[in-house]
């Protein structure tokens, strides 16, 4: 009778360790698949002509660098259009650049925006914003003059509520993009009792597409 | 005592998956997005302006007027109650920064005015150090050149409005006028009493 109540014993517990067994290799096998899943963004797959199935893995880096100091006007009277978008005195622009590493298959988009600091005075509407991108030596306009228009919510990409985006942008290699900024009082806005100030900074947020 | 054994087994296994599928994804979500702010700012400034323009006499008040010469007219200094012969008043400008303002006197006849503009002349002079010197010669109130569109521009002046002097201040000043107006001593419809009112003000803008 303890004999075979040994055995009985020694049975289920075999039956529970096959159990818990089983149980672990459902889920590593549930792992396993979710790995695969959220990592397609980063690993490239490859079909070789013999027939050899590789898994790359891909590499991204981003980089926002400010290429000079800020702008600082003083003594800001309201300009033109045509008159602001030439601003090229010291401290009357602004140069940063993006640089993106990509190994592998890959497609980044990033948005480049302009953060309103809270000590600014001048109305949204009395700042004119522009912006330009080196191409082949030369700037050339991606962001015609506008006005401080805020983000009335978050960009998928993640530009801020309040922010103004000032230009979005995709790249899938390797490359460097240098852009220009300048701001200046709109020619509609006027010259009160009292100095006012507008302050931004520049912002970058990026993502990979998937 | 053997089955609480491998319920704990299972029960650490499940957590230990669990922890690695965190570790997995919380990976994988920070590799995909880059975020940052530049230490730069970048700011524009405003100068700042304050003009006001001060009335420091009555307005000239002239009863049984009769019409008189230029000489005569530009000589008039007499200022008691009831009987102004001149009015002094004063623009200033508070300006920070190196902005330069642009601004004009005008004049505007009042409604109730019946004596036409070619029977009354004006006179202005600068008041500044008492030296009473001539800006706007004797003029028919006619004859004055009028505000456009192009002054309100460069001043803000609405247009319709008799010119009588305009300048600039390019730093913060005081300027003392006294205006002098009588009736010419050419104009003959005096068979009738007359009233001419004139409204004076001042207009100024920002250069560009």
């Amino acid at each position: 009778m303890e004999q075979e109540e040994k055995k009985e014993e020694a049975v289920q517990i075999k039956r529970q360790s096959n159990k818990s067994f089983f149980f672990s290799i459902i889920c590593l096998l549930i792992v396993l698949l979710m790995i695969v899943g959220f990592s397609t963004a980063i690993y490239s797959f490859t079909n070789e002509e013999n027939n050899i199935n590789t898994i790359d893995t891909g590499n991204i880096s981003l980089m926002f660098t400010e290429d000079t100091n800020g702008i600082t006007i003083t003594d800001a009277k309201p300009l033109s259009d045509e008159m602001g978008k030439v601003l090229n005195g010291s401290g009357e622009y602004f140069d940063f650049t993006i640089q993106a590493t990509i190994k592998g298959k890959a497609t980044t988009t990033y948005e480049i925006s302009a953060e309103k600091t809270t000590n600014s005075t001048l109305e949204n509407n009395e700042v004119k914003l522009y912006l330009e991108q080196q191409k082949n030596g030369i700037y050339e306009e991606v962001m015609e003059p506008t006005v401080f228009t805020p983000l009335t919510e978050q960009t998928e990409i993640g530009s801020s509520v309040g922010s103004m985006l000032l230009t979005k942008n995709s790249v899938d290699e390797t490359t460097s993009v240098k852009y220009r900024l300048r701001m200046w009082m709109a020619d509609d806005a006027e010259i009160t009792g009292t100095s006012r100030t507008f302050s931004v900074q520049v912002a970058v947020n990026a993502k990979i597409d998937t | 005592m053997k089955e609480n054994n491998n319920s704990k087994q299972i029960l650490l296994s499940v957590l230990g998956v669990a922890i690695l599928v965190v570790a997995v994804v919380g990976v994988s979500f920070a590799a995909f997005s880059y975020s940052k702010t530049g230490e730069k700012v970048n700011t524009i400034t405003t100068g700042s302006i304050v003009m006001s323009y001060n009335e420091t006499t009555n307005g000239i008040n002239l009863v049984d007027a009769l019409p008189i010469s230029d000489a005569q007219g530009m000589a008039l200094s007499g200022n008691t109650a009831g009987h102004e012969e001149y009015f002094d008043f004063n623009v200033s400008a508070t300006i920070t920064g190196s902005t330069t303002i642009n601004y004009v006197i005008t004049a505007t006849k009042e409604a109730d005015s019946d004596i036409p503009d070619t029977g009354v002349k004006v006179y202005l002079t600068s008041m500044d150090a008492e030296a009473d010197s001539q800006i706007l010669a004797p003029t028919l109130v006619s004859d004055l050149e009028q505000t456009d569109g192009t002054d309100t521009t460069k001043t803000g002046a609405p247009a319709d409005q008799y010119k009588l002097y305009e300048d600039t201040f390019a730093a913060s000043n005081t300027r003392a006028y006294r205006l002098r107006m009588w009736i010419d001593q050419n104009y003959s419809s005096l068979g009738t009493s007359g009233t001419y009112k004139l409204r004076v003000n001042v207009y100024g803008a920002a250069a560009a």
